[in-house]
C-alpha cells in the first residue's frame, strides 16, 4: 500500500486504515490535497487487507472548508463543474464503496470537509469541534452534495437553517441533529472510532444502512415537502435581496431530495457553477479574503509586536464602556480612567449595560459578570495611578487642549515603550502627537458605535508614529477580535470621509429638485445600504455634518464648500433625531418626512427655479457612487491609504455597505474606469467642482487599469 | 354488557415498500399518517355517523417513532380535520397494533364507556423502516443486557427479533416441506389476483393520489405487491433470506408495505338508533403470549382462546383470515388447528396483499367481514402473529340486521 503520500500519513492496523490529513495550515482542500486524499482513500477501499478506514485529520482541523483563493480565479462555470462532478464521484465512492468509513471529527469540519463527513457511514467527534456548511457567507451554496445528503441526515428544517445561515454548530448540537452519531472526549477520539471500526467489523454496526444518499426517513412527504420550502421561502427572500446563493439552496432543496440522488447533486453542481462565476460570489469571496489580509502591511511584516496585558481606557462614556467590553471579553486586565467618582459610577453602569445581551442570552450570569469586573476591571480618578499599563486608550472629550493636557501628564507616569491611542474620531493625530517628546508613541485607534458590536478598527498612522507602534496595535486589534484596517492622517482619516463622499452627492440631487425620499428609497432598496444619507445625517446630527463640512472646506480646499442648501437646512435647527425632527420628524410613532425641510427645499427650488423633477434609481445612484469613488481616488493620490482591499473592507464593516457589491473600488472596477470618469465629467459640468474628477480616475480611464488587479 | 358491531372498514391500497429503493414505491412521497389522516373522513362518511358522535380514536403502528409518533394518536385527527372533540391514543402490539385497537374498542364499547370508536392503522415501511435501520439511527434502542447477559440468554433475542429466525425455527419444528409454503404463496398471489381482477377490494380501498418519482401523479387504487403470475418455479429459485442454510426466502415472506386502514365500531343499538346496516359483529377477542423465538405460532393459542370465549369449534368458523407474515404462519395454524385450508385467506393473505405491520390488524377483520358479506357466511376468525411472541384473534359473526 503506498503510504508516502506529503499530505495524507496513513496506517493500517488489523485491518482498519486510518488516514490522517495533514494539509497545514488548515487542512484545506486545496488541488493537491485533493488529488492525494483522493489516491489514498480509493486505494485503502480497493486494499482486500483494509475492512474499515478511518478518516481524520491533524491538528486543529479536521477539514476547514475549500481554498478560496483558487475560487476567485475561477472564470468559467463549466469546467468547474466538470470538479465538483469529480469530487461527487470520489464520494460516492467513499460511500458506496462497500466498506466502513468512520470519519473522526477532530477539529473543525466545514464545507467540504463536513461534506466528505457525510458520505462517511459514521461520524465520531471530539466534543466542541465546530461543524457548518458556511459556503452562503461567499455567496455559494454547498457545493460537494452538501444539500443533497444534509436534509437527508437531519431533515429539511434543521439543514436549512444550517445552510442559509451558514452557522456552524458545535459537535454536541451536531449530535442531538443526528448528524454526529457518537461524541468523545478530544483525547479518546481515536479510540472511540477504533470501537466503532470493531462494531462494523463485528456486524454490529452496517454501512449498508447509514449511506446517507440513500436514507430517506427523515425527508418530508410531497406536502410536507411543499408547504416547508413554501414557509422558508417566504422567511428568506426579504433577508436575501442582492444575494442570490439562498435562494438557490432552496432551489436545490426543492427539485432535489428526489429518489435519484445523481440528478440532485448534477444540479447543485450546476447552481454552484452560475454562483461561482457571478459578481456577489466574487465579493463576497475578495471580502472574505481582504478581512484575512488586513493589517498585515510590508511595512510591519517583520516586526514582533508586544503584547499589551494591562490596559488603561480614559473616559467611560459611550465609546470607553464599549472598549471597556471588549478589553474584559478579550481577557486583558483594564484599568478605567475617569475624571471623578461620580464619572466612574456612570462608567461602570455603562459597561455593565453592555453585557446587557449576554445575560439576556444566558452567556453569562449577573453573578459572573460582576466577579468578572471584580477581577479584572480597576478604577481610578489619578493618572498617577496608570503607571504599570502596557497600553492606554483614550476616549476623552472631544478637545485637542484637553486630551493633550492628558497625553502630557501621561508621558510622565506610563514606561516609554506604552502606547497611546486615542479614540478621536475628527482630530488630526498629527497635531496631537506633537506635544509629546516621543510622538512616535501616538495611533489613532478608531471605534465605530457601539464598539463591542461593530467589527472594525480604524488604525491611523500619525506623521510620526512608529512601525513598532502600528505593528502592536495591529496586533492588538486582531487580539481584541476586531479587523484592523490601517491608514494615515487626515481629516476624517479613511472611514468617515469617505461615508461623507457616498452620502455627499443627495444635496446636489436636492437642489436639482429630486425628491429626498428617491434619493433614500435609490440607497437603500436598490443599492442595498443599511441607511439613506437622510436617514444617516439624522442619526448622527446635521449640525455635527455641517461643522464636518466646513472643517473638510478649510483643510481640503474649496471642492468641499458647504453647498447653499445644506447651510439653509443647517440654519433652520432641526439637527435630526436628538432634537426630535431632522431631515424625518420623529414626533409620531414612524419618522415621517419633516415638513419644516420639505419647505426649505421647495423655498430652495423657487429661488433658484429648479421644478422637482423624477429621477431614475440608476441617475441617483451613478451620482452617489461617482462621488463616493473619485472621494476614494482623493484620498489614495492624498497618501491617506493605498489598499483597495482594505478601504472596502472598512466601509462593509464600519459602515454597512452591502457586502453582496464588495466595496466602492470593487464597484468602480465592475462599473469601468472610463464610464466613471465620464460620469464624474458630466457631473462636474452640471454640479460644479465637487465632482470633478481625480487625476488618478482620470489616469485609470486612459491607462485601462483597475483598482484591483485580480480581473 | 353491550354488544359491538363493525359498522365500517376503508383502507389505502397497500404499497410495496423498499427502503433502499424508495422511488418504486408508490407512496414514497406520502406519509402514513397522510394515508390514514385521507382514509379516517371517508370512513366516517360511509360508516353513517356524524364525527361528532365519535367518542375514541385508537390508532396503532409497529414503529410508533420518527415520523410515525402521533402525540398520543391526535395528529391523524388534527391532519384529518376531525373534531377536537374526540378521544386519541396510540396502540403498539407490533403486527397486532391495529387488532389491539380493534380489541379495545370492542371493550370500551361493550362495557358502556362509549357508543362509537375509531380505529386506526398505519405503518411506511420505506420511510420508517423496520430492524436494524431505527436501531443503527438510535430511532429504537433495545436493553443491550438482553443480548448480552447471560441472565436472559434463554429468551434467545437474537432469534427473537428477527421475524425470518423464528419463522425458520417455526418450520423446523412444524414437519413441513419447503414446497409446502411455496405452494402456498403462489396460491396466496393468485387468490389475490382473481379478486383484485374481480374488483373485490374495490369497495374496501380508498383511491389516493401519490406523487411519484418521475413527477407524475397516480391515483393509487390497488394493492402494489401482488403478482398472479408468480409460479412455484419462480420461488423455487429463491435463496433463502435469513440464513445461509435456511428454507424462508422473500417468497414465502410477507413484502414490506405501506398503508393506512380505518375500520368503525359502534355498539349494536346506537348502530339500530342511526339507521346504520353494520358489516358483522364482533362475537369475542383473545390475546395471548407465546415463545418469542416461535412468534409465528402465536395464532394457534389465541384462536383457541377465541373459540373458547365465543363457545365455538374451529369447525364451525366458515372463514379464516390467518395474516401470512410468513406462509409457515398460516400453514402451521392450518395444521394445528385441523382447518380446511378452503376456508382459510380466500381472497389471498398478507404475502401477496402486504403486510404494513401494525395497519393489518383492520385490514384482516375488515377484510373478513367483507368476505363473509360476499359469500354467505356465518363465522370468521381473523388472527395474526406477532413479533415479540404474541398472537392475537377477534371472532366475527355475521347477522340479519
Amino acid at each position: 500500500m503506498k503510504t508516502d503520500y506529503r499530505t495524507v500519513q496513513i496506517e493500517l492496523k488489523d485491518g482498519v486504515a486510518t488516514l490522517r490529513m495533514d494539509n497545514p495550515p488548515v487542512n484545506q482542500m486545496s488541488e493537491h490535497f485533493i488529488l492525494e486524499l483522493q489516491e489514498a482513500t480509493r486505494q485503502a477501499l480497493a486494499e482486500t487487507e483494509v475492512k474499515v478506514v478511518i478518516l481524520t485529520g491533524v491538528g486543529k482541523n479536521f477539514v476547514a472548508g475549500a481554498d478560496v483563493t483558487q475560487l476567485l480565479t475561477v472564470k468559467q462555470a463549466a469546467p468547474f463543474v466538470q470538479k465538483l462532478m469529480a469530487v461527487h464521484e470520489w464520494f460516492n465512492a467513499i460511500e458506496q464503496g462497500g466498506k466502513p468509513v468512520i470519519a473522526a471529527i477532530n477539529g473543525n469540519c466545514l464545507g467540504g470537509g463536513l461534506e466528505m463527513a457525510m458520505a462517511c457511514h459514521y461520524r465520531v467527534a471530539a466534543a466542541g469541534v465546530s461543524l457548518g456548511l458556511p459556503e452562503v457567507k461567499l455567496g455559494l451554496i454547498p457545493g460537494s452534495a452538501g444539500t443533497q445528503r444534509l436534509p437527508r441526515l437531519i431533515g429539511l428544517p434543521n439543514a436549512m437553517d444550517l445552510m442559509l445561515s451558514g452557522k456552524f454548530i458545535k459537535a454536541e448540537k451536531a449530535w442531538s441533529y443526528g448528524l454526529v452519531d457518537e461524541l468523545s472526549p478530544p483525547e479518546k477520539l481515536m479510540d472511540t472510532a477504533l470501537a466503532a471500526a470493531e462494531k462494523f467489523k463485528r456486524g454490529q454496526l452496517s454501512h449498508k444502512t447509514r449511506i446517507a444518499s440513500r436514507r430517506f426517513d427523515r425527508l418530508p412527504s410531497a406536502s410536507e415537502k411543499k408547504n416547508q420550502i413554501a414557509f422558508i421561502k417566504a422567511q428568506t427572500a426579504p433577508k436575501a435581496k442582492g444575494y442570490p446563493a439562498p435562494l438557490a439552496i432552496i432551489e436545490a432543496v426543492e427539485k432535489g431530495l428526489t429518489t435519484d440522488f445523481l440528478a440532485d447533486i448534477a444540479r447543485e453542481a450546476q447552481l454552484f457553477g452560475q454562483l461561482l462565476v457571478g459578481e456577489v460570489a466574487k465579493n463576497l469571496i475578495s471580502t472574505f479574503l481582504n478581512e484575512r489580509a488586513a493589517g498585515r502591511l510590508p511595512r510591519i511584516k517583520d516586526l514582533t509586536p508586544a503584547k499589551p496585558r494591562k490596559v488603561a481606557m480614559l473616559g467611560g462614556g459611550v465609546m470607553g464602556s464599549g472598549i471597556v467590553h471588549l478589553l474584559l471579553a478579550g481577557g486583558f486586565d483594564a484599568v478605567l480612567w475617569e475624571i471623578n467618582d461620580q464619572a466612574v459610577d456612570k462608567a461602570l453602569a455603562a459597561i455593565k449595560k453592555t453585557f446587557a445581551y449576554q445575560i439576556k442570552t444566558k452567556k453569562l450570569t449577573p453573578e459572573k459578570l460582576d466577579a468578572l469586573l471584580a477581577a479584572k476591571l480597576r478604577t481610578t480618578t489619578d493618572l498617577a495611578e496608570l503607571k504599570d499599563v502596557d497600553l492606554v486608550i483614550e476616549a476623552v472629550l472631544e478637545n485637542m487642549k484637553v486630551k493633550q493636557d492628558i497625553w502630557k501628564k501621561l508621558e510622565g507616569v506610563c514606561r516609554p515603550e506604552v502606547i497611546f491611542g486615542t479614540n478621536t474620531s475628527a482630530l488630526p493625530i498629527t497635531e496631537m502627537a506633537s506635544v509629546l517628546a516621543d510622538p512616535g508613541r501616538m495611533i489613532g485607534l478608531h471605534f465605530f458605535n457601539p464598539a463591542e458590536r461593530m467589527p472594525l478598527l480604524e488604525i491611523i498612522c500619525a506623521k510620526q508614529t512608529s512601525d513598532q507602534t502600528l505593528a502592536t496595535s495591529v496586533d492588538f486589534g486582531r487580539a481584541i477580535k476586531k479587523v484592523p484596517v490601517v491608514v494615515n492622517d487626515g481629516p476624517g482619516f479613511y472611514v468617515s470621509r469617505q461615508l461623507g463622499g457616498l452620502m455627499g452627492g443627495s444635496v446636489f440631487l436636492l437642489a436639482d429638485g429630486v425628491s429626498g425620499e428617491a434619493i433614500e428609497k435609490a440607497m437603500m432598496a436598490d443599492f442595498g445600504m443599511p441607511m439613506g444619507p437622510a436617514t444617516l445625517a439624522d442619526l448622527t446630527g446635521i449640525d455635527i455634518n455641517y461643522h464636518v463640512n466646513q472643517t473638510f472646506a478649510r483643510e481640503l480646499g474649496p471642492r468641499y464648500a458647504v453647498h447653499p442648501l445644506t447651510e439653509a437646512i443647517y440654519q433652520l435647527g432641526d439637527y435630526g433625531r436628538k432634537t426630535g425632527r431632522g431631515y424625518f420628524d420623529y414626533s409620531g410613532p414612524k419618522p415621517v418626512p419633516n415638513p419644516r425641510v420639505a419647505a426649505v427645499v421647495a423655498d430652495y427650488l423657487k429661488r433658484h427655479n429648479v421644478a422637482p423633477r423624477q429621477a431614475s434609481s440608476q441617475e441617483i445612484i451613478d451620482l452617489m457612487l461617482g462621488l463616493a469613488i473619485n472621494e476614494a481616488a482623493l484620498m489614495m493620490e492624498e497618501g491617506i491609504c493605498d489598499r483597495p482591499a482594505d478601504m472596502d473592507l472598512a466601509m462593509i464593516m464600519g459602515t454597512g455597505f452591502p457586502p453582496y457589491r464588495g466595496g466602492i473600488l470593487r464597484y468602480a472596477d465592475r462599473w469601468g474606469l472610463k464610464n466613471v470618469y465620464q460620469t464624474l465629467v458630466a457631473l462636474e459640468a452640471k454640479y460644479g467642482p465637487r465632482f470633478a474628477p481625480a487625476k488618478l480616475i482620470k489616469d485609470m480611464a486612459e491607462s485601462g487599469r483597475t483598482f484591483y488587479q485580480d480581473r | 354488557m353491550q354488544e359491538v358491531v363493525i359498522a365500517g372498514y376503508l383502507r389505502t391500497a397497500q404499497s410495496r415498500c423498499r427502503p433502499n429503493d424508495p422511488g418504486r414505491d408508490w407512496f414514497h412521497q406520502l406519509r402514513a399518517d397522510e394515508l390514514l389522516a385521507k382514509v379516517l373522513p371517508e370512513l366516517i362518511k360511509r360508516s353513517g355517523v356524524a364525527p361528532e358522535e365519535i367518542d375514541d380514536f385508537i390508532v396503532g403502528s409497529a414503529t410508533g417513532v420518527g415520523e410515525q409518533w402521533t402525540y398520543g394518536g391526535r395528529t391523524p385527527i388534527f391532519l384529518a380535520n376531525l373534531p377536537n372533540t374526540i378521544a386519541a391514543k396510540f396502540v403498539d402490539q407490533q403486527c397486532g397494533s391495529a387488532m389491539a385497537g380493534i380489541h379495545i374498542g370492542f371493550m370500551e364499547i361493550a362495557t358502556g364507556n362509549a357508543e362509537v370508536v375509531m380505529v386506526g392503522g398505519m405503518e411506511h415501511m420505506t420511510r420508517v423502516p423496520m430492524g436494524g435501520t431505527t436501531q443503527d439511527r438510535g430511532l429504537v434502542s433495545y436493553n443491550t443486557d438482553l443480548f448480552l447477559n447471560p441472565a436472559y440468554r434463554h429468551w434467545e433475542m437474537m432469534t427473537a427479533t428477527n421475524m425470518g429466525l423464528t419463522a425458520e425455527k417455526l418450520f423446523a419444528m412444524s414437519g413441513l416441506k419447503k414446497e409446502d409454503m411455496d405452494r402456498w404463496a403462489v396460491r396466496s398471489h393468485q387468490r389475490a389476483a382473481q379478486a383484485q381482477a374481480a374488483g373485490f377490494f374495490d369497495d374496501e380501498i380508498l383511491p389516493v393520489d401519490a406523487p411519484q418519482a418521475d413527477g407524475s401523479v397516480m391515483s393509487v387504487k390497488r394493492d402494489q405487491a401482488v403478482r398472479g403470475e408468480t409460479s412455484l418455479e419462480d420461488l423455487a429459485k429463491l435463496k433463502p433470506a435469513f440464513k445461509k442454510d435456511g428454507v424462508i426466502t422473500a417468497g414465502v415472506s410477507s413484502p414490506l408495505n405501506a398503508a393506512g386502514t380505518g375500520l368503525m365500531l359502534m355498539s349494536k343499538s346506537f348502530a339500530k338508533k342511526k339507521g346504520v346496516k353494520p358489516l358483522a359483529t364482533i362475537r369475542s377477542i383473545s390475546f395471548v403470549g407465546v415463545d418469542p423465538t416461535i412468534m409465528g405460532h402465536g395464532p394457534v393459542p389465541a384462536s383457541l382462546k377465541a373459540l373458547e370465549r365465543a363457545g365455538l369449534k374451529a369447525s364451525e368458523i366458515d372463514f379464516w383470515e390467518i395474516n401470512e407474515a410468513f406462509a409457515i404462519v398460516a400453514l402451521n395454524c392450518i395444521k394445528e388447528l385441523g382447518l380446511d385450508p378452503e376456508k382459510v385467506n380466500v381472497m389471498g393473505g398478507g404475502l401477496a396483499i402486504g403486510h404494513p405491520l401494525g395497519a393489518t390488524g383492520n385490514r384482516l377483520v375488515g377484510t373478513l367481514a367483507r368476505i363473509l358479506n360476499a359469500k354467505g357466511g356465518r363465522y370468521g376468525c381473523a388472527n395474526a402473529c406477532v413479533g415479540g411472541g404474541q398472537g392475537v384473534a377477534t371472532i366475527i359473526e355475521r347477522e340479519e340486521y
